[in-house]
């Protein structure tokens, strides 16, 4: 049986860049842990998947031209999908032919632009307003099913990480010390996971 | 664990503690914050303070670059090693180069790879200075953002030839990001290594192993002797109680901090000569250990077709 094989990448978009935080986030700043929650904060409604997808076409077209584009299924790059988008929190899953994610990891590596919040959804992204960004690939996997359980465990985690500070702060030494010591320990060792995950279950979807 | 090991810092910039911050988030764990100088060396030389409060997670380094062009001008490079915890040497030519991997010392040699050299890396010149412990640097900082399309196929053209030439050896990545909107996750750094030519093994070490190498051999460097004998512990703990030692110990430091100092001025030559000696044990390929398994093996067979 031949079967087509792909890759999905799950990714964060991040906002390092302060003068593009929420203004709340901008008044308090100097926090460590504000910073982390703004480094993660919402992206635009204007960024759709259709725009996602087209966007990381574009930017293979322009890194590795018409054979990139080509590699991605032809002129209009169907190997590329985008699976899930949650602007919310900023997290995506994008399909894309084994032959060939290195192309769009590395074209999503080069990209620095989302739409800005305020931007029209109809604006093009590149005639509107745009916000500085940045992609981080945070898994690469072979089925959908492990990438979805990864952007699940990251999110707890990253709730854990944020809500650990602030109960300390206010709870003192209330909480368990369970959850303080696992916090601790993921607060100091945020990413250090690996992101390859070669492995392929066979109940995946074929389509 | 992962080491970036150029961040361009200066100590009045407002953005720095944003910088520190995103770089934690993304994982990296150790960060090199350095300081450029090119031409004349200024008369006193201490590096810029570090940041007040940098996030826990992060261990922060200081690092020198120095821009060379003219070989006359690196008297001083000794004094240097001991202010800075990473020397690193940006050479603007052949020569320099040549020099900077044949005979200066420093840690890392950091080429600009963003121009175009006019040039060709040679296998013996690199390879020399990797034999020697020096690492290369390539920065992908001005290939990412803001420096325009020439820097960015310039950047891969020259890593390319950088990686084709010292054969996958002996390369760091790091990240030369003026802004937080250039620093790229470590993952995505080793796919972009990929992408130029490294397997992601090697991709992985330059950003982890031989980067954690370039540090330790660099403190290695600056605070044992010759780089064969180092104080790990002084042994404060014990002469708590112990009265009598306590004297003792204190009065061996100084004899010892003397020693090492005037080695270290005197006779670099001697500590330079010292650190090849740590590369034969690792030069042993399969290849070799084959050749000389047969050789043995012939040798015993010769040793008996002479018996019979």
């Amino acid at each position: 049986m031949v079967r087509l094989k792909n890759r999905y990448l799950l990714l964060d978009i991040l906002y390092p860049d302060p003068k593009t935080w929420p203004t709340a986030a901008q008044a308090t700043k100097n926090n460590s842990q504000s910073a982390q929650l703004a480094i993660h904060s919402p992206t635009s409604d204007a960024l759709t998947p259709g725009l996602l997808a087209k966007m990381i076409r574009e930017e293979v077209a322009e890194l590795y031209g018409d054979w990139g584009v080509g590699k991605l299924g032809g002129a209009s790059a169907t190997g590329v999908n985008v699976k899930y988008l949650s602007p919310a929190t900023s997290t995506a899953i994008i399909r894309c032919p084994r032959a060939s994610f290195r192309l769009v990891w590395s074209a999503l590596t080069y990209m620095s632009h989302v739409p800005e919040p305020g931007a029209g959804a109809q604006k093009r992204p590149n005639g509107g307003r745009e916000r500085p960004c940045v992609f981080r690939v945070v898994r690469v996997s072979g089925t959908m099913r492990k990438a979805e359980e990864e952007a699940i465990r990251r999110a707890r985690q990253e709730i854990v990480r944020i809500r650990g500070v602030e109960e300390k702060g206010v709870l003192g030494d209330l909480i368990s010390g369970v959850e303080d010591g696992k916090a601790k320990m993921e607060r100091s060792v945020p990413v250090a996971r690996n992101v390859m995950d070669e492995s392929e279950d066979e109940d995946m979807d074929d389509d | 664990m992962f080491f970036d090991l150029n961040v361009p810092y200066s100590p009045d910039d407002s953005d720095v503690p944003h910088t520190l911050n995103f770089l934690a988030e993304l994982g990296y764990t150790t960060v090199a914050l350095s300081h450029t100088i090119s031409g004349k060396l200024p008369s006193s030389l201490t590096p810029p303070p570090l940041p007040s409060n940098p996030p826990k997670s992060l261990q922060l380094l200081t690092r020198l670059n120095l821009t060379l062009s003219d070989p006359a001008q690196n008297q001083r490079l000794a004094n240097l090693t001991q202010a800075y915890d990473l020397v690193a040497l940006r050479p603007t030519n052949e020569k320099a180069l040549l020099n900077a991997c044949t005979s200066l010392e420093c840690d890392v040699i950091s080429l600009d790879l963003s121009v175009r050299l006019p040039y060709h890396f040679k296998f013996k010149m690199l390879s020399a200075a990797i034999s020697r412990g020096i690492r290369l640097e390539i920065c992908y900082g001005p290939g990412i953002t803001g420096s325009g399309l020439d820097a960015r196929r310039n950047l891969i053209g020259n890593a390319a030839s950088l990686i084709r030439a010292t054969r996958g050896r002996g390369i760091i990545v790091s990240s030369e990001a003026q802004r937080a909107l250039s620093l790229r996750a470590p993952w995505d750094v080793i796919n972009l290594a990929c992408v130029w030519g490294l397997s992601q093994e090697r991709g992985k070490e330059a950003i982890c192993e031989e980067a954690r190498k370039v540090t330790a051999l660099a403190k290695l460097k600056r605070t044992s002797w010759r780089g064969i004998v180092d104080i790990v512990h002084g042994g404060e703990s014990v002469n708590r109680e112990q009265t009598t030692t306590k004297k003792n110990a204190p009065a061996k430091e100084d004899t010892a901090s003397p020693s090492s100092n005037a080695a270290d001025t005197l006779k670099r030559k001697a500590s330079l000569g010292s650190e090849p000696a740590e590369e034969p044990e690792k030069a042993l390929s399969k290849r070799e250990m084959k050749r000389r398994a047969k050789k043995a093996r012939l040798e015993s067979r010769g040793a008996h077709a002479v018996d019979t």
